[in-house]
């Protein structure tokens, strides 16, 4: 109980932490495009492919990429926040290190190592929500990714083991797609990084489009979905590994429709700055990474490997 | 996004190798800098350097354009009826050529292009527009591009006005130029299509009829309540100034925005005057181009230089009398050679435009200090005047007698060469001998040798009127109904 409650907080972190980071730090943009059905299509080509290049892919080659594509998201996820190049190395590369020293001394179930990861994985959950919905994600886009990872979900989880074997490949492998928390006896209970993103993107672009209380509803439809999953899994009413899009997903998407039904057009990023300017507009000024896609979007109760 | 990332890779590899551009990649860049206003409302300053690719150092910058060059000269050689004895009567090799041949290399006269146009057509293009100049300087010349060098400048033309924010999707945009000026025209009517915003061409008509256009309230739904771009004439502005002005029109009047103005020399009276009517807050930019050498064109800077994007044409600044590189701050003709992917049809190398510009010392420091720059535009040369002192060019008269508030605009005047300096004549509101002062010391301080001044009220009493656009009328049956008592006050 304690783990599936250290668990939720971790996914709380995360979802609150992206909701602060909308409102004081601005990433910047590429100067040309906007996210949108094309780059939620290439999402979800991802999300399908990945599984299999992680599981194929010689273990080496897969921490390489894994390696580098945090230490690019992280920088990105600190520039805004200090000016130092210093400090952005210092906090991007002292935790990628920090990841990899501790799974090389201390083994991918040392508490320490799952503690560091979890930082890793709140902050690439912070950083892409953000990328995305400062990237002018429309909620519309999002509702159609939340629908269709829901369904990919039940498929490659729910009647293939394509997710359970990618996860039992990368959890001896440094940054451990998920956020967990150490059950003992080399046991550890947790939630994918894909589950995470999505719970944090849902009320930053559910408030960039139609207002706060829609932000702030969709939070608490996250913690709320991702708190359920964590109390019936806590019941072992679930089988081992259990996508949390699968519930989180479908209630994303009727969310959505509501507010579009009772607000009409959706917000632009121009017109919610304009309505809701942040305190400290100053703040910001970044580059742009192409962050990691969903790696795996779970809630996930198993053995470590 | 990503799609908008794989268009700019792609642009930047044509714009690199000088290969063509293909349509989806342009067309996807407009999308997406549509989206990008329509969701962020601007596109970040450092927009433009996704069009242009990387700054280049001096060095890198002549070795790309020498390498362009060669191609160009190349595709010119084998395919177009001029250059091809143009090379062969030299027995030079264009694939081998370096800077110090490219500078003793002929240039290629307006004449010659006039003569004979199609002599420069490629033989493997398929012109499907063959566009005339206005003439202003003598009979029009034709100029013919293919399907895909249009579709190529109305996208850049959309995507320069998007990436500047000069051109909304809300915007309403007037545009009084001639109507045979077909490129430019075809260019704008192109972008204000792909952006979405509202294009009324009204040529060069009645300017009360204009002017009333300009303030006319438009009730359309997700637009401007009025027009808020104009496209037109230095000359053409300072009608409607004048008579804007005369008719007690104040800028609460109007919504204008931006005011792109070209064609012409602009001086700073004409812009000071425009902003008494339309608002300070207006903008006002002017560029260089001509149809010619269209898309190649210069962008003006906060420092008064015009630059040149280096990927798209080669320029120099050559002396009219001696045809050598002007040294920094001597004045010159521009000599143009555009370059491929943007000119693939009418192939010009070394092309004399006879505008007159002054070579600029280097390093600069404005913002565009990264490319290749001239002065601002001084005038055409066969309307300046050589005399004892040196020269005098069309923007130093005009530019000093616009600063005169008792010379209307825009700034009518005949000069001409005389012992010991330029003579000249104008219009004023009044002959007074204190409008003839005001006069002497502007053109003094623009340095113009004044050796005899003629004050004029009527534009018809000028001996050797100086052509201006604005009289490129195009009349109807019988005059325009509207007064400016009657419209919009």
């Amino acid at each position: 109980m304690v783990a599936n409650g250290a668990v939720w907080l971790l996914a709380a972190a995360a979802v609150m932490s992206a909701w602060l980071y909308f409102r004081i730090w601005t990433l910047t943009r590429p100067p040309l495009g906007t996210v949108n059905l094309g780059d939620v299509s290439l999402t979800l080509a991802c999300i399908v492919m990945l599984p299999f290049l992680y599981i194929w892919l010689p273990g080496w080659l897969v921490g390489t990429l894994l390696a580098i594509t945090t230490l690019s998201v992280l920088w990105f996820v600190v520039e805004p926040v200090t000016s130092a190049p210093l400090a952005r190395w210092s906090v991007a590369g002292g935790l990628v290190a920090a990841d990899l020293l501790l799974i090389r001394l201390d083994g991918s179930t040392s508490t320490l190592f799952l503690l560091v990861n979890d930082a890793v994985m709140l902050t690439i959950a912070v950083g892409v929500s953000n990328l995305w919905a400062q990237g002018g994600l429309r909620a519309r886009d999002m509702a159609i990714l939340a629908g269709a990872i829901a369904l990919y979900d039940l498929v490659a989880t729910g009647f293939l083991p394509i997710t359970t074997a990618m996860i039992e490949r990368l959890s001896g492998m440094p940054f451990l797609p998920m956020a967990v928390w150490p059950t003992g006896s080399g046991h550890w209970t947790g939630i994918g990084l894909g589950d995470l993103l999505m719970a944090a993107v849902g009320p930053l672009v559910m408030r960039k489009a139609f207002g706060r209380t829609a932000g702030l509803v969709a939070m608490a439809i996250a913690l709320g979905a991702i708190a359920g999953v964590l109390v019936v899994a806590r019941w072992d009413a679930l089988p081992e590994t259990f996508p949390t899009m699968i519930v989180l997903g479908p209630i994303m998407v009727v969310h959505y429709i509501l507010w579009s039904r009772r607000s009409g057009a959706e917000r632009t990023y121009a017109r919610y700055l304009a309505e809701e300017p942040r305190a400290h507009p100053s703040l910001g000024g970044v580059g742009w990474g192409n962050g990691p896609r969903v790696l795996a979007n779970r809630a996930h109760k198993r053995p470590a490997a | 996004m990503i799609a908008a990332a794989l268009a700019q890779l792609r642009l930047a590899a044509s714009l690199v190798y000088g290969r063509p551009i293909p349509a989806w990649a342009l067309d996807r860049l407009v999308v997406a800098a549509r989206d990008t206003v329509h969701e962020f409302g601007q596109i970040a300053p450092d927009g433009g350097q996704s069009l242009s690719g990387p700054s280049l150092d001096k060095g890198t910058r002549r070795e790309m354009q020498l390498r362009r060059f060669r191609h160009q000269a190349k595709r010119a050689a084998t395919g177009t009826a001029f250059y091809a004895t143009w090379f062969s009567d030299r027995a030079l090799d264009p694939a081998t050529l370096t800077f110090d041949d490219i500078a003793r290399l002929p240039l290629t006269k307006k004449g010659a292009l006039r003569d004979n146009p199609d002599a420069f057509v490629h033989r493997d293009a398929r012109p499907i527009h063959r566009s005339t100049t206005t003439g202003t300087t003598g009979r029009p010349t034709q100029v013919s591009f293919s399907a895909r060098e249009l579709h190529a400048i109305t996208r850049f033309s959309a995507l320069g006005n998007l990436i500047g924010d000069q051109i909304r999707p809300e915007d309403i945009v007037l545009n009084a130029m001639s109507s045979r000026a077909s490129l430019g025209n075809l260019s704008l009517a192109g972008a204000c299509a792909q952006i979405g915003a509202l294009l009324q061409p009204v040529g060069l008509i009645d300017p009360r009829q204009t002017l009333a256009l300009i303030v006319q309230p438009v009730r359309m739904p997700g637009r401007v309540p009025k027009v808020s771009v104009l496209s037109t004439y230095a000359s053409y502005l300072g009608v409607l100034v004048e008579l804007g002005l005369a008719a007690g029109y104040r800028p609460g009047d109007f919504a204008l925005r931006w005011i792109s103005v070209g064609g012409e020399v602009v001086t700073d009276g004409l812009v000071r005057r425009a902003r008494r009517l339309f608002g300070e807050g207006v903008r006002i930019d002017t560029g260089y181009a001509m149809t010619e050498t269209y898309p190649f064109a210069g962008m003006p800077c906060e420092q008064g230089h015009l630059h040149f994007e280096p990927s798209h044409g080669l320029v120099e600044v050559l002396d009219s009398e001696t045809g050598t590189a002007c040294q920094p701050g001597r004045a010159g003709t521009l000599v143009v050679t555009p370059f491929s992917p943007f000119r693939e049809t009418t192939l010009l190398l070394r092309y004399d435009t006879q505008d007159v510009v002054r070579a600029v010392a280097e390093p600069l420091n404005c913002r565009h200090r990264h490319l290749p720059a001239t002065g601002n535009l001084l005038g055409k040369l066969n309307l300046s005047v050589r005399h004892g002192h040196g020269w005098t060019y069309p923007a130093d008269v005009i530019g000093a007698l616009e600063e005169v508030e008792a010379v209307p605009l825009p700034g009518r005047c005949g000069f001409w060469a005389e012992p010991g300096g330029v003579a000249l004549e104008v219009v004023v509101r009044k002959d007074t001998p204190e409008t003839r002062l005001m006069v002497e010391q502007a053109l003094e301080r623009h340095g113009v040798p004044l050796v005899g001044l003629r004050l004029v009220t009527d534009p018809d009493e000028l001996r050797q009127p100086f052509p201006l656009r604005c009289d490129l009328h195009e009349l109807g049956f019988r005059q325009s109904e509207p007064t400016l008592g009657e419209v919009g006050r």
